[in-house]
């Protein structure tokens, strides 16, 4: 009975935690560096997450990472600070830290209306990239969104957008 | 959003907007950098903020303004909004940068010529997240002789003495959690004269270690509220037996904090914080100004730049300890009246420090109860005693005790209680 339970748990833990080798590919992310910055990425089709964009509807541009608009770090060329630049930088959004990550994107706004103009919570279909938390001490639900080869802006899916002028900030 | 256009207006000196030195991040976005400041080649210190990012034609906009010591930290201390102090700067630089942090345009501007949409809200108060507090901090002397980074040895040895014991006395309620510290004392550093501490907490390795993250951010907390907040209160209004100030109160709540995360028993945690703030501002009391003006109070983050805390003038003791219960205040007002001989006392402690022998306690008195500060004399440490047992009962259990009381205009405000 008991090497039952054990192999049910086995399995459901496979099924469950262990992710399966994604099909996506991520030749171009990784096309003028010799890092995988792919690792410790998930594939999440599943969770919100929220970024600032430009206009009220998603834009191409606003998944264009620093890297392909020319950033480069100074300081450092560590494997660390190229996979930042090539990243998508935004929040993860579920119940225990929507509230949290509003107040941050608030507090930004208050400071530069100009800079934070539409809060657009997102979710990812099936080939658009992968994620990986990339928590710091002034927001702990930072994340980072790497594309894939394939990446369209079609496969992103606009789940809400809030014009920060408009709301009570 | 629309861009704005910008008048191109230089200045005449050249160098005035751009920071070249003591540069910061004050806050970043994981993207950008938000809030920043640092020094022009000048040495004036520049406040920087963004204000917009242009995808399409990849560059960044930033108001750079140049602000004093004072504002800065009125700015830090959310006191002065980003937006006050715009309007209040005659002029300030609009600069752009491309995404390679290049300045490739700046020009200077006023208020007036800034579309509303960009300018900070009316409620543009510096961001509760900005940085990380640490352990070290830094005394800054500024003024007078301090400035040609010169001091008197004799100032240098007695400041750096009142400082570590400002420190020291701070961190005293770390005993009450079984966490032990010591405070380092490093060489001086100019700019104007800098005198380097380090506080390391020493506690046994438990199963469970809990981060001190919340400790150094009380610390940092505790003397924000000490040297910013405390002296714009009214008169006497950590004497009253309900204090209605929202930052006392926060930062009381931060201080139940600590022993909550930790699992252990906190008693009285608001005349705790009060005695703790009364016993740190001590070494400030007879803190002679000569060869500087001021003190400026700075923690040091973990990449070793400095996060101003305070500017302490001069009158910045006599200011604050008219809103404190102090007993070594004098007032030749009041009848001061020392017991000539031990007399008994039914005391009940809340919150004792067996090394050094400082601590507080509930006061049976003509028939009404109130709190009052302890102190005990003539041991190495108190452990054992039968204050600590008293401070470690789960009930409020009055012993009684043979000790001398200063009562000041009636009412007890010290018992001394001394072992020969």
């Amino acid at each position: 009975m008991l090497q039952l339970l054990f192999c049910i748990t086995f399995f459901a833990f496979n099924i469950l935690i262990v992710t399966p080798p994604s099909l996506m590919q991520f030749t171009k992310l990784h096309t003028d560096c010799n890092c995988d910055c792919t690792e410790n990425c998930r594939d999440d089709t599943q969770t919100s997450f929220a970024i600032k964009t430009t206009f009220e509807k998603l834009d191409e541009i606003d998944f264009k990472s620093y890297w392909e608009m020319g950033r480069r770090d100074s300081k450092s060329n560590s494997c660390h600070a190229i996979c930042a630049l090539k990243a998508q930088s935004m929040s993860i959004m579920t119940e225990a830290t929507k509230d949290v990550v509003k107040d941050i994107f608030k507090q930004i706004f208050r400071i530069t209306p100009g800079y934070i103009q539409y809060l657009a919570v997102i979710k990812f279909n099936d080939n658009c990239g992968m994620v990986k938390a990339s928590p710091s001490k002034r927001n702990p639900h930072h994340y980072d969104f790497l594309k894939c080869d394939d990446f369209k802006i079609e496969n992103v899916e606009l789940i809400s957008s809030v014009n920060l002028h408009d709301e009570n900030v | 959003m629309k861009m704005f256009e910008v008048k191109k207006n230089k200045t005449l000196i050249r160098g005035l907007h751009e920071i070249v030195a003591n540069s910061l991040s004050l806050l970043n976005d994981g993207s950008n950098d938000i809030l920043y400041t640092g020094t022009n080649k000048f040495g004036n210190r520049l406040l920087g903020t963004i204000v917009l990012e242009n995808r399409q034609e990849q560059y960044l906009r930033y108001f750079h303004i140049l602000i004093t010591e004072e504002v800065f930290l009125s700015f830090l201390n959310r006191k002065k909004t980003l937006r006050a102090i715009l309007e209040e700067s005659e002029s300030f630089f609009v600069v752009d940068k491309n995404f390679n942090d290049e300045i490739s345009d700046y020009n200077i501007v006023s208020i007036n010529d800034i579309p509303e949409q960009f300018i900070p809200l009316q409620n543009s108060y510096c961001p509760t997240f900005v940085y990380e507090a640490t352990f070290d901090y830094v005394f800054s002397l500024k003024g007078g002789l301090s400035d040609l980074h010169m001091a008197e040895p004799e100032t240098v040895n007695n400041m750096n003495s009142k400082f570590s014991s400002f420190l020291k006395q701070s961190f005293d309620f770390l005993n009450d959690l079984n966490i032990g510290g010591h405070v380092y004392s490093f060489p001086s550093q100019t700019g104007s004269f800098e005198l380097n501490f380090k506080i390391e907490l020493q506690e046994d390795n438990g199963l469970f270690k809990i981060s001190n993250n919340d400790i150094s951010e009380f610390l940092v907390k505790l003397y924000n509220y000490i040297f910013n907040k405390l002296p714009q209160h009214e008169e006497k209004s950590l004497k009253v037996e309900n204090i209605e100030s929202d930052d006392f109160k926060k930062l009381e709540k931060n201080f139940s904090d600590l022993f909550s995360n930790r699992f252990a028993e906190h008693k009285g945690s608001e005349q705790r914080v009060i005695d703790l703030i009364t016993y740190s501002i001590e070494p400030f009391k007879d803190i002679q100004y000569e060869g500087f003006d001021n003190i400026e109070v700075m923690n040091k983050n973990t990449n070793g730049d400095r996060i101003p805390i305070a500017i302490v003038k001069k009158d910045f003791y006599d200011i604050v300890s008219s809103k404190l219960f102090s007993p070594e205040e004098i007032n030749k007002e009041d009848e001061i009246i020392v017991d000539k001989e031990p007399k008994n006392y039914e005391i009940s402690v809340y919150w004792f420090n067996s090394e050094s022998g400082k601590g507080g306690a509930h006061v049976r008195d003509n028939q009404i109860q109130y709190k009052t500060p302890l102190h005990l004399k003539g041991r190495a440490n108190y452990r054992n005693t039968i204050f600590t047992r008293n401070a470690n009962d789960d009930e409020d259990v009055f012993i009684t005790v043979s000790g001398i009381a200063t009562r000041r205009n009636g009412r007890i405000e010290l018992i001394e209680y001394t072992y020969y």
